[in-house]
């Protein structure tokens, strides 16, 4: 996916399939150790964005779990750092904790997750959303809507180490502290 | 956070660990990791080992591709997350690496030889609380005898008796806090052969007897005549937590006879300048009339001798009239 925000491609806008059309993951699905194969299949997720307006200003629009569209605004290309970000909002929310252990409990029990692995590992934050704006409680996101926006990884475990990257330990460190940083993408 | 279902990475004191704690509720216990390079902390959670290892091993590799000059690990369930080569890895990779420290990690006789390896002059390796398998404690003995190894061994899980080997002769090993064990009869063998070899050590420059036992008069005066003639200890600590209650206070007759022993090692030994010892030693007269003197007259020693080597005897006798008149 790209992500550098140099690159904010105008596509237009087709309809999205059913998680269904997915194709099969194997049941680990590590964010960090999300190899090749996961990566093209990441990338047919993000593939299914669509961006328009300046490279520093650009409007995304995802598709949440149920079919419904999400439109937010964003001042680049999703980051990694944003994807990691996604329980960190709902780690106080009831809701979103019992669905972060029923994820977990998917890849574990089922051998040949599909569809719920991939829709649970890359749409909790659309979840989250759908699920506070039907308690009537998005309001405490207010003016933070950014940690609920749906993300893309697009770095993997080789990339993330690769040399040709130089990413190190005080990247990392100042990642984790850095609430804005998009430091991983491109 | 970096977050995934099974494993996190957060900043050392971040929220985000308290949260991890919350979300794993249904995990008995929470693996963690804990990184440290120049300061920057960083904190490794996950379920189970498994996942731990993948998380360490990403960030270990993001650390040997980086340049650093002090390094960290703690490992909270004493695991064997840092195994000997991904540390001979680090510390190839790590050319400006000046200090390394392990904490509670279990070490066996392929971490000393990674060790040995790669020691190098200037380079500080610390362990403190490490679990040291038995092979690992021969190995760590053979590393120190070539001069080569840890330079602070603190409060380490080995054998005192293997390690006791390793303290002949000169080894890059500064700072020595054994382990000893609280059962009265161990701990006073294992302090006699931890003497024993003292007498042949010329590096430790700290040595702590800290002792949860009560130490018998002869392994008092065996530590007190091993430090006679050490060369190079300037801190000695012979405090023990045992004698913390009343009825187990010295008698004045045998708190005499200890003091002694230590009046006995400072008349010969010119190096040790601070002794810790429990207050009941200090208060006793015999002790500040007698022990004092000689710590004073070592901590001033080593500027006494940078002044006799910059000055002549001459200069010297020309400031003393000055400042006597």
């Amino acid at each position: 996916m790209v992500s550098n925000g140099n690159e904010a491609r105008v596509q237009p806008h087709r309809p999205i399939q059913p998680w269904r059309s997915r194709p099969i993951v194997p049941p680990v699905v590590s964010l960090m150790l999300c190899q090749p194969w996961h990566k093209k299949n990441i990338r047919m997720y993000a593939d299914r964005w669509t961006t328009h307006a300046t490279p520093k200003r650009c409007q995304g629009r995802v598709q949440t779990y149920n079919g419904a569209y999400t439109s937010f605004e964003k001042r680049d290309s999703i980051s990694i750092r944003e994807r990691f970000l996604l329980g960190r909002p709902s780690l106080f929310v009831d809701a979103t904790k019992s669905l972060f252990l029923k994820t977990r409990d998917d890849e574990e029990q089922h051998n040949n997750v599909s569809h719920f692995t991939m829709e649970r590992l890359f749409s909790p934050c659309t979840r989250l959303h759908d699920i506070l704006e039907s308690q009537g409680r998005l309001g405490i996101f207010e003016g933070r809507r950014q940690v609920l926006q749906e993300l893309n990884l697009d770095v993997s475990t080789e990339e993330l180490i690769s040399t040709e990257r130089a990413f190190t330990y005080a990247g990392l460190y100042a990642m984790l502290g850095n609430e804005d940083t998009q430091s991983l993408c491109g | 956070v970096w977050l995934t279902p099974h494993a996190a990475v957060a900043r050392e004191g971040h929220l985000a660990i308290d949260a991890w704690d919350q979300l794993d509720e249904t995990s008995h216990e929470t693996c963690c990791f804990y990184f440290s390079a120049d300061g920057e902390e960083i904190n490794a959670l996950a379920r189970s080992p498994e996942h731990l290892l993948e998380i360490c091993d990403v960030v270990l590799r993001l650390l040997a591709a980086s340049v650093v000059h002090s390094v960290r690990f703690t490992d909270s369930t004493l695991g064997s997350f840092m195994n000997a080569p991904t540390l001979a890895h680090l510390m190839e990779q790590c050319q400006s690496l000046k200090c390394l420290r392990l904490e509670q990690i279990e070490m066996d006789e392929d971490h000393f030889r990674v060790l040995g390896a790669y020691w190098g002059a200037g380079l500080e390796i610390v362990l403190i609380s490490c679990k040291i398998m038995s092979a690992g404690a021969s190995a760590l003995v053979e590393v120190l005898e070539r001069n080569q190894g840890p330079t602070n061994l603190d409060f380490c899980d080995i054998d005192n008796f293997v390690v006791a080997n390793g303290l002949r002769g000169n080894s890059p090993l500064k700072s020595f806090r054994p382990r000893l064990s609280g059962i009265h009869d161990d701990g006073n063998r294992e302090v006699l052969a931890i003497a024993a070899t003292l007498k042949e050590n010329k590096s430790i420059v700290e040595l702590n007897l800290w002792h949860d036992f009560r130490m018998s008069d002869e392994t008092w005066d065996a530590v007190c005549d091993s430090l006679k003639t050490h060369p190079t200890l300037e801190v000695l600590d012979l405090r023990s937590m045992y004698a913390s209650g009343a009825s187990h206070t010295l008698s004045p007759a045998k708190l005499k006879s200890r003091i002694q022993a230590l009046w006995d090692m400072m008349k010969t030994n010119v190096s040790i300048h601070t002794i810790h010892l429990r207050d009941h030693y200090r208060q006793y007269e015999l002790f500040r009339g007698t022990i004092i003197p000689y710590l004073v007259t070592n901590r001033l020693r080593p500027r006494l001798l940078a002044i006799q080597r910059t000055r002549p005897i001459l200069y010297r006798a020309k400031v003393l009239r000055r400042a006597l008149l």
